[in-house]
């Protein structure tokens, strides 16, 4: 196996570690209403949100890692930000860790088509 | 010598920076009442402001990412500009001072029927909501004078709302939150007074002025006698 096959292994290995790593629940929903409950990585942590005013506002910052593998093996698509208003956005859900589940949507995406994740930054979203 | 007198009182550039709160603070009360007064009633959700004077600790409002969060008002005094051609060394100093207001928007995407109401779009037209309510009501006629006295007490002299900048928001470190923020610049021409000299009596001079039969004006003077 080469280095990098094996490093896409590992990645998924990683994602997968609910027991003894970070791996942790995370639903992924598309703008078609198919939903996928994956293991991934999350973040959601503070932040400071610099408006230019010279007063920084109290923010948050959340994030996923899914493996693109199980996304394709789905058949749910890439997950990306979605500014047409007329569509659906890629929603994302996964509690924290005192348990309660938050709903964001997704607003950009990395792939990282090398070894195999998509990094999906986050924005807080009103759950219809 | 010192000066014998406490000075106790606040500045010009105090008071019209308190009043500016005060007016957008009140105004907002009122076009929520009137709101909810009109025919058929009004969301008074569109005329609401969170008004705040001289902050600069973070604003911890929109961290839970609520559905839904009233755009924040912070005024607050930036500099005082003194014309010396304007005013005098003694009493009256002619300033113009420079209050920026800043308006933070806040948005959140909603899920719609259809599609979804975007946060960056809300947080933006939020922010340029609460633009347009501070301006209308600072611009208004009645506070031409910023509600500050007349006549003889008069010392604001101009209002001005010099600019408006919006700010785009930072996209390198994305919240959660969709925060948009503007600032207005608001510029007031006003008097500033110094403390004086209270005098001390010399010697009282008691004159009388008088006209002769032939015309001459003659003064008499008592000195040291206090009433004729």
């Amino acid at each position: 196996m080469s280095l990098r096959a094996q490093a896409a292994a590992d990645l998924a290995a990683i994602h997968a570690d609910v027991s003894g790593g970070f791996g942790w629940p995370i639903t992924v929903t598309n703008p078609a209403g198919v939903t996928a409950a994956l293991t991934g990585l999350s973040t959601d942590i503070h932040t400071s949100i610099d408006p230019e005013t010279g007063v920084a506002v109290a923010g948050r910052r959340a994030s996923v890692s899914l493996v693109r593998a199980q996304l394709i093996a789905l058949g749910i698509g890439d997950p990306r930000g979605i500014a047409d208003s007329g569509s659906k956005p890629w929603k994302i859900t996964f509690a924290d860790i005192n348990g309660t589940s938050h709903t964001f949507k997704v607003i950009e995406a990395m792939p990282d088509r090398a070894i195999g994740n998509v990094v999906c930054l986050l924005e807080a979203l009103v759950p219809k | 010598m010192t000066i014998d007198a406490l000075i106790d009182k606040q500045d010009n550039s105090e008071l019209i920076r308190d009043q500016v709160g005060t007016i957008l603070a009140t105004e907002v009360a009122s076009q929520i009442a009137l709101a909810l007064a009109a025919s058929p009633p009004r969301d008074p959700s569109e005329w609401a402001l969170r008004v705040f004077v001289e902050r600069t600790n973070p604003w911890d409002e929109f961290n839970d990412a609520p559905a839904s969060a009233t755009p924040i008002v912070n005024v607050w005094l930036e500099g005082i500009n003194y014309d010396m051609s304007n005013g005098n060394v003694v009493a009256r100093q002619k300033a113009t001072a420079t209050y920026n207001i800043d308006c933070y928007g806040y948005g959140v995407s909603a899920e719609t029927d259809d599609g979804h109401d975007p946060g960056d779009r809300t947080a933006s037209l939020e922010c340029q909501r609460a633009v347009r309510l501070v301006r209308n009501i600072l611009m208004a006629a009645e506070y031409t004078y910023l509600g500050t006295p007349r006549g003889a007490d008069q010392y604001v002299w101009r209002r001005w709302i010099q600019s408006v900048q919006v700010f785009q928001p930072q996209t390198q470190d994305r919240a959660i939150q969709n925060i948009c923020a503007a600032r207005i610049s608001l510029q007031v021409e006003f008097n500033e007074f110094s403390p004086q000299v209270t005098g001390a009596p010399l010697e009282a001079i008691v004159i009388t002025v008088k006209r002769a039969s032939n015309g001459q004006v003659l003064l008499v003077a008592q000195y040291g006698e206090t009433s004729p």
